[in-house]
């Protein structure tokens, strides 16, 4: 039984135990003197072979841990769950949503503007929407939603997804002339 | 299923309120730690009390201990700071010593140079090194290599497997039956 734990405990010294194993046998020699000494010395036989022994140290864990029994037990924090790939897909359909109502009150609509949903429209059943505003800062935003929305969609086609196309205004970043 | 890393066994362990795995990591990094320390704390017992510092620093600590490095180098850090404190508070000039801003991994050759010690301690270390080498020349011809690419050239037991042309389980095998007969000498020794 002893032999069995102590070869164990060196394949662990070499940080060849299974991660199973590891755990277990961490549970196992917890409160156990005699393995902590085992792997105390297991550790000891490396550093005398590579020169880095050293005979001071003698007693040096125990001082450590009868100052430790004064301290309180510490704690992590608890671990945050982590974000499944479904998560992620909802969490990223939920930005890009929030990305097309961001466009789409830029432009002045929404696709529920009219009472028609959205999966109730095109792209070809979109009227022209004229520029309502002719500030030179609310052109250049605007230059910059173009480009940006052009981009992503020249990306949605190499990617060979649809995407939002379906509901975005397309003709309000067509060159509208100002003034009839 | 993987290989797990005992460090990080070991502190997801003392995170979760097992202080006795401290222990464990205690035991398996005290020498490097003392070596560390007494590149600036020359006196041998204090540089045990700085040591100790550290260690219990390194310990009320733990729980922003992320993983994002390997421990020893996080502890390396603690031990590195925890000894120039004590130096500052003692009204001395801390030693500027390059390879502390190097890889924590390097240190020991440098330390080699400037570490003093007591004579009981040289006496104790050189005893632990003798009994160790005997140990070993006393091997036989399979245990001795397997132990040696283990722990000097620092081999995996797939790398030793195929050096050794046996299976992992043989290698396995060979470097507990070598720790096992090395270590009958040590105990003699320590106890």
């Amino acid at each position: 039984m002893s032999e069995n734990i102590d070869k164990q405990i060196s394949a662990w010294v070499d940080g060849e135990l299974p991660e199973r194993q590891a755990r277990e046998l961490a549970q196992r020699v917890s409160q156990d003197r005699h393995s902590h000494l085992t792997w105390e010395r297991y550790h000891l036989i490396g550093d005398a072979l590579r020169g880095d022994a050293d005979g001071r140290t003698a007693g040096l864990a125990d001082r450590v841990m009868a100052a430790l029994e004064r301290e309180p037990t510490v704690l992590r924090p608890r671990r945050r769950r982590r974000v499944g790939p479904v998560a992620g897909l909802a969490a990223a359909a939920a930005v890009a949503a929030v990305a097309v109502v961001g466009v789409l009150s830029l432009t002045g609509g929404g696709p529920g503007a009219d009472g028609a949903g959205p999966a109730s429209r095109t792209v070809a059943q979109v009227q022209p929407v004229r520029s309502r505003s002719g500030t030179r800062m609310e052109q250049a935003v605007r230059d910059q939603l173009r480009v940006y929305v052009a981009d992503h969609n020249q990306q949605l086609a190499v990617s060979g997804s649809n995407g939002m196309l379906p509901y975005v205004r397309m003709a309000d970043f067509e060159a509208t002339p100002r003034h009839k | 299923m993987g290989k797990r890393n005992a460090d990080r066994e070991l502190v997801e362990r003392v995170q979760d309120g097992d202080k006795s795995a401290f222990d464990l990591l205690v035991r398996k990094y005290q020498g490097k730690v003392v070596k560390l320390v007494s590149r600036y704390v020359h006196d041998p017992s204090e540089a045990l009390d700085v040591a100790q510092e550290a260690f219990i620093k390194a310990y009320r600590a733990l729980p922003s201990f992320r993983g994002d490095s390997a421990f020893y180098t996080w502890l390396y850090r603690i031990s590195i700071n925890t000894a120039k404190n004590h130096v500052v508070a003692l009204g001395r000039q801390p030693v500027n010593s390059e390879s502390e801003i190097g890889d924590s991994e390097h240190f020991d050759i440098n330390n080699r140079l400037q570490e003093v010690d007591t004579p009981e301690g040289m006496a104790l270390t050189g005893e632990i090194q003798d009994t160790v080498l005997r140990a070993i020349e006393a091997l036989p011809e399979d245990l001795r290599t397997a132990i040696m690419l283990r722990e000097l050239e620092g081999m995996s037991y797939e790398e030793i497997s195929q050096a050794m042309d046996c299976p992992v389980g043989t290698v396995r095998s060979r470097l507990f039956r070598a720790r096992e007969s090395i270590d009958n000498q040590l105990k003699e020794l320590l106890d």
